[in-house]
């Protein structure tokens, strides 16, 4: 698993040192606009798709299998990819944890309310990005992964348009929940999906021809 | 104790099927799996890891039939297939350290050694790397972790003659420790003729001959005739046979050959390309 992550980690600064660069402008911008909360969350969007593109390389430059040559199990695979796409989102939160407060000073208007909520916003965004861009990376493959990505993100965009259309009754019941419980509940569906879509994967590149 | 068995294994891919094989790879020892493009000798590699599986049959590599379920069985074997896959923007100090990080007895000094050893450049990134050097970096990362068992799809393939006969140095002096063995599989015969105990031919997804490599070489030998004699021949004896303007070439086992004729010692790959003919033609 180590040798894993030091791959990555070495291949994402020479490959996507790019991306790098304007996650970290991202943290920027939102630290020095603090009511502005889309760089910071569109930033962690980016670090998910980030790790689904470096494992669409790894299959498409032919290491993934090369892998099998290796005391390294496809799941042990799943594993590391995922464990690292939490890492780097861990990372990013943690730069812009950073950043944000060191810019609230600096203005001397540090909001801690504001602050957590825009974080556990990003917490559930890393998660539900890295379940469902690495889940279907690793389940489809490099070319189906992106209809199938399209796909899902289409579904889950439509359904929530649907039930808001017919009824204002999820609204209400969601604005009349206690907000720490609000926060906990997505917090645990997020997770939930994290799990699930992790097992997902490992399920399916198991029995992957590579 | 064999360090490889396959016992009657078959598997089938569309229209190719590997079928009925049977070889076994005695511990200390290398085999040469020779064979034309298609014959199934990455098939029969892959099945032996585990990456596919087989239809029917029985398999084993270091006394366990799933290595690829075992970490620990994965340690002790060392593989190049016939393209090396590693990362493409790292440089050699770079895939050193990946591997330290992958194998429990990375031997980071003998990685360097052998590096410098094939003339390996340090400086430059994987995919820069010529067809040859890419195929020397998969061998270093190979050795490297002092496997038990090594297994080369079309390792010496790419590499100049110079770079090969350094590769099979390197083989020899691996299997100089009785406890290493090497399954090979390669195109170019005389390597494996300069390093084997153990020869075997695969045709058409068909065992068609595993046998020690000097019992081979006392086994068969090669006469000249005119086609009128060939025809004469007992046809359940010829080995294998060809027809050029000349006459003909006749491949038989030397205690079969016919008196009068005078045999000259067979070398492998004659024997592999009439025994290929001759099954076509005879």
């Amino acid at each position: 698993m180590k040798g894993l992550i030091r791959k990555d980690l070495l291949q994402i600064s020479r490959t996507y040192y790019t991306f790098l660069l304007i996650s970290l402008l991202f943290i920027v911008l939102s630290a020095v606009q603090p009511d502005n909360t889309f760089f910071a969350v569109y930033g962690m969007f980016l670090m998910c798709t980030l790790v689904s593109t470096l494992q669409n390389l790894d299959e498409a430059g032919g290491w993934a299998a090369y892998c099998d040559t290796l005391p390294v199990s496809r799941n042990m695979q799943v594993n590391e990819k995922y464990i690292f796409a939490l890492l780097l989102s861990l990372a990013y939160i943690v730069l812009y944890l950073i950043a944000s407060v060191v810019g609230s000073l600096i203005r001397g208007n540090l909001v801690l309310p504001q602050l957590f909520a825009t974080c556990m916003v990003m917490v559930m965004m890393g998660m539900i990005g890295t379940a469902i861009s690495l889940g279907m990376s690793f389940a489809y493959g490099m070319q189906k992964s992106q209809l199938a990505r399209i796909i899902t993100i289409a579904v889950i965009v439509s359904l929530g348009m649907l039930v808001l259309n017919y009824s204002s009754v999820p609204v209400q019941i969601i604005a009349g929940m206690n907000q720490f419980v609000l926060t906990a509940g997505m917090i645990l569906a997020s997770v939930v999906i994290l799990a699930g879509s992790w097992k997902f994967a490992q399920y399916k590149y198991e029995k992957r021809d590579l | 104790m064999n360090a490889l068995e396959m016992n009657h294994v078959t598997k089938s891919y569309g229209s190719f099927t590997l079928n009925d094989i049977c070889l076994s790879l005695p511990q200390g020892t290398i085999m040469g799996l020779v064979g034309e493009n298609g014959a199934g000798k990455t098939t029969c590699l892959k099945l032996l890891l585990g990456i596919i599986t087989a239809d029917s049959g029985a398999l084993r590599l270091l006394d366990c039939d799933n290595p690829r379920a075992h970490r620990e069985v994965m340690e002790r074997i060392g593989v190049v297939m016939d393209d090396v896959k590693l990362p493409p923007t790292l440089k050699m100090n770079e895939i050193g350290g990946i591997m330290a990080g992958i194998y429990k007895q990375w031997d980071a000094e003998y990685f360097n050694r052998l590096c410098t050893q094939m003339h390996i450049p340090a400086d430059t990134k994987f995919s820069q790397l010529s067809r040859g050097n890419r195929m020397k970096a998969g061998i270093a990362c190979a050795l490297s972790h002092n496997p038990e068992l090594l297994i080369l799809d079309e390792a010496t393939s790419g590499l100049d003659p110079v770079a090969r006969d350094e590769l099979l140095d390197v083989l020899l002096e691996f299997t100089r420790d009785e406890k290493h063995s090497v399954l090979m599989s390669s195109h170019i015969v005389s390597d494996l003729e300069k390093v084997c105990d153990y020869i075997t031919f695969l045709h058409e997804g068909k065992l068609i001959l595993s046998e020690e490599k000097d019992v081979l070489k006392e086994s068969y030998g090669v006469f000249h005739c005119t086609p009128a004699q060939l025809a004469e021949l007992n046809r359940n004896d010829i080995t294998g046979s060809r027809e050029t303007a000349y006459g003909c070439e006749v491949i038989m086992p030397k205690d079969k050959i016919p008196a009068g004729f005078s045999s000259e010692p067979v070398d492998l790959e004659e024997l592999f390309v009439l025994m290929v003919k001759g099954e076509k033609h005879v």
